[in-house]
This record gives C-alpha cells, sequence and structure tokens, in this order.
C-alpha cells in the first residue's frame, strides 16, 4: 500500500508544487462570498477495506450555487479508477466507478472571510464498470469541504467525502462480486479532494 | 500522506467492512447435492490436468483449482452461470439451485419431464461444460491471463476452449462428447433462427451481457453449441488433435495478429 500511495501521489505533489505558488501572485480576494462555483480537482479516491480492489484515483467536477449566507447546493460529477489485486491481480481490467450526485451544503464559517468550511450531503447514481460489466446503483454520501478564496474568483478547495453505494438498483443489473458472483452489500468509498474553484 | 492514512484509518476503524468481494462459500459449507456436483467436475480436472501434462511434457497444467476442489464455486443460487474468469476459480450452476423459470426452460428444449432434464443437465453441466472451462483454463495457462485480455476476444477464447475439449473428449471419452453433441443439436435447432446469423465475434463482443444473461444462458449456451460443431468440423477436416491444438495456443504467442 505505501509503495501505490508513494507511486501516485507524485505527480499529484508536482501539480500543486506548480499551483500554488502561481495562485499566490493573483490578487487577493475582496470578501465576497460567491454566488456560484465550479471547482475541478484530483485526488484519492479508496474503498476502505477489500482484499481485491486497490486504492485509486480520480477527478471531480463541482457545481456549487448559493441559496442564503450559510445555504446552497452542490451536484457533483466524479470519476475513479482502481486496479484489481489479489486473485483478479493477472486481469488487466480495472475496476472503476464514479458517481453523479447533488444535494444541500451549509456553509458554517462567516460569509465572505477567505477560508470557508462547508458541510454537504448528497444523493445520486453511483456506477461501477468491472468485469462482469457496467452496473448502476443509488447511493449517498456526506464531507466537508475547506475552501481558500485566493481571489474573487478563484480558490483552492480540499474536499473530504465518505460515500455509501449499491444502497438500490437503478436498473436491472445488480452489483456482484467478481470472486463469487453474489450480490453484494452496500459498498463505501472515501475520497480526499484538491480542487481549484472559480467562481461564475 | 499521514493525513490520509489517519482519516483512512480513523474511518475504517468506525467499521466501515464494507467490500466489493466476498469470501467463496467453504467447501464444508456446501449442500449434498453442490458437493456431488463439485466432485464430479473435479474429476474431469484433475483427468484433464494429468493429459495436459503428458502431452506437454510437463509444461503446462491447470493450475490451483486442480488441488483445491473449493474453487469450483457451485453455490450461485438463482443465477445460471458457466464462468472462468481466470481468476484461478470457475463457477457452474448446479441443477438445484437454478429457479423453477430457468428449469423449466432447460426441460423445454427436450421436451422431458423435470426429472429426465435434472439428469440431462447435471450429465452436460458437471460433465461437458467443465471440460469447456478446462479449455479456457488451458488457454489462460498457456497464454497467460493478462496476455489473452489484452490481446484476444472471448469469442476466440471460447473457441479454442471448445477445441481443446473435442479434441480431449474424442481422444478420451468419446461417450461424453456424443452425448454433449446430441444435446447440442437439440439446443442448436431451438436457436438456429434466432442466432443462426449472429454466430459471429463481432456480434459476440457486442451483446455478451445479454448472450450470457444469467437469468437465462440460452444465448451463451447456443454459442457453445456452434462452436463445439465448428471444433468438430474442424478436427476432422484438418485431422487436428489435442496435442495440435495445444501447439496452436502456444504459437499464438508469436504472432503478431493474435486474435485470429
Amino acid at each position: 500500500m505505501k509503495n501505490v500511495l508513494r507511486r501516485r501521489s507524485r505527480p499529484f505533489r508536482k501539480a500543486a508544487v506548480l499551483a500554488v505558488p502561481t495562485l499566490l501572485l493573483l490578487p487577493a480576494a475582496a470578501g465576497g462570498a460567491e454566488t456560484a462555483a465550479v471547482s475541478l480537482g484530483f485526488g484519492w479516491f479508496s474503498p476502505l477495506v477489500d482484499p481485491d480492489v486497490s486504492e485509486g484515483y480520480g477527478g471531480s467536477a463541482t457545481l456549487f450555487v448559493r441559496f442564503a449566507d450559510w445555504l446552497g447546493a452542490r451536484a457533483a460529477i466524479d470519476v475513479a479508477r482502481h486496479d484489481l489485486e489479489g486473485s483478479f491481480d493477472d486481469i488487466p481490467y480495472p475496476y472503476t466507478n464514479g458517481d453523479i450526485v447533488f444535494g444541500p451544503a451549509f456553509e458554517v464559517t462567516r460569509p465572505g472571510s477567505p477560508v470557508a468550511l462547508r458541510l454537504f450531503t448528497e444523493t445520486g447514481a453511483y456506477w461501477s464498470s468491472y468485469l462482469l460489466g457496467l452496473v448502476w446503483t443509488w447511493g449517498i454520501d456526506f464531507g466537508s469541504t475547506l475552501l481558500w478564496r485566493m481571489t474573487d474568483y478563484l480558490g483552492l478547495e480540499l474536499g473530504l467525502r465518505y460515500h455509501l453505494y449499491n444502497l438500490g438498483p437503478v436498473g436491472a443489473r445488480e452489483l456482484l462480486c467478481p470472486r463469487t458472483l453474489r450480490p453484494l452489500g452496500v459498498v463505501d468509498r472515501l475520497d480526499l479532494v484538491l480542487a481549484v474553484g472559480m467562481t461564475i | 500522506m499521514r493525513l490520509r492514512l489517519a482519516i483512512a484509518l480513523s474511518v475504517t476503524g468506525l467499521g466501515c467492512d464494507l467490500v466489493l468481494t466476498l469470501d467463496p462459500e467453504p467447501y464444508e459449507a456446501l449442500d449434498d447435492h453442490e458437493r456431488a456436483a463439485s466432485e464430479a467436475i473435479h474429476t474431469r480436472w484433475v483427468q484433464w490436468d494429468s493429459y495436459l501434462a503428458a502431452v506437454s511434457g510437463g509444461a503446462h497444467h491447470l493450475g490451483p483449482i486442480v488441488g483445491d476442489p473449493s474453487r469450483i464455486d457451485v453455490s450461485v443460487e438463482d443465477s445460471w452461470v458457466a464462468l472462468n474468469l481466470g481468476d484461478g476459480r470457475i463457477h457452474v450452476s448446479v441443477w438445484e439451485n437454478l429457479g423453477p423459470a430457468q428449469q423449466q426452460l432447460w426441460a423445454s428444449w427436450f421436451d422431458e419431464p423435470l426429472e429426465a432434464a435434472a439428469v440431462r443437465y447435471r450429465t452436460f453441466f458437471y460433465e461437458w461444460v467443465a471440460l469447456h472451462l478446462a479449455g479456457v483454463e488451458t488457454v489462460f495457462r498457456v497464454q497467460g491471463v493478462e496476455w489473452v485480455y489484452s490481446h484476444r476476444h472471448t469469442f476466440r477464447i471460447e473457441r479454442d476452449a471448445e477445441r481443446m475439449a473435442v479434441n480431449y473428449a474424442t481422444e478420451r471419452n468419446r461417450a461424453i462428447f456424443d452425448y454433449a453433441r446430441s444435446c447440442c443439436q437439440v439446443i442448436r435447432s431451438r436457436f438456429d433462427a434466432r442466432w443462426g446469423s449472429a454466430f459471429t465475434m463481432e456480434y459476440y463482443g457486442e451483446h455478451l451481457r445479454e448472450l450470457a444473461d444469467p437469468g437465462d444462458l440460452s444465448g451463451y449456451l447456443y454459442f457453445l453449441c456452434r462452436h463445439l460443431e465448428d471444433a468438430e468440423a474442424r478436427r476432422i477436416e484438418y485431422g487436428s488433435s489435442f496435442r495440435a491444438e495445444l501447439e496452436v495456443l502456444e504459437a499464438y504467442l508469436t504472432l503478431d495478429d493474435a486474435d485470429r
């Protein structure tokens, strides 16, 4: 696991080293809270306990719309990829998965402060693509983002989300275990994503 | 890094034991029908493994399934499957675990009562399909699982596996070949109108999920039976043998275009 983390974190670190000084050169935020923003991120996605599915990496696109100082809504699309391990080690098909989710977001810090902390929960459709095909299921997530408003229109956001999916079917196909062909129960995933946010 | 690990460990520590893969049913937990099926399939695999080793001068074996019958998964319920993904495990549905509609469907093809259909099913699946899956395993063992997935089409893997099975059976167990062929003649006649013109690599690739639907395995079995007939025609026309087909599998590794 250490090797995987080390290998995957290298490009991530390089991108951060380039991005952060660039952002610091931009003009400082004027203190306004954005009414709408999109953020694009990349990070670590991982099923938490699984003997055959490795930690992975993925991308995330999020739209945030503010309704009030403390209330907004989020819609997100996430894509992640995990290699298979153990008895599937020789099979070069990765497990890829993602989601299209939306839900309310609550800003718990003072409106317009340089750093904003948001808590949110979302629900939507989760897809899983692996050896046995493409399967859509229903899921939920919750988490928080820490946004550093670097300028009026640009910020750096760190997001942590915990997902529970395969809570119910979306479509006819079931999510089956490739080892036993048995239907799976609830599956979880944890994401840690660093994103660049842009006010729109 | 520490932060990520700390987060992962703390959330894991909350009791998230939610996994994408499950432990298979242990052999001891199988019921009598499942054990009988597992033993029948295992016997076929042991015999195949011994012949494969003899023909290849010890170069090839079927691998861990031969030494560990618990890798033969016969406890899938309500799903009709015959599958070898190359992960050192095979899945075959036993008659008793099929749903009533699936049992009725199989019986209807042969116009026979359920009791007779059950006997036919057990012979066809635990003997013939077991040999076909041993053929698939031979392809994986000779060519390597990763190479097969990277270079070969599923249709070709099934075809090559059936060639191996046909040659194995005609050399070692003619009776089971004749029995499977007679079952296949019925299956082909039932579905020729539906899939006769669709017996192509392209169609198989595009409709694999529909053909191998675990609710109704008709399409997969039709294609298997077409492969059986083509393999027999090839065996007669070219005078092929288990050894010759094994050498063909080895030769694929040296071809520029391996997907033939």
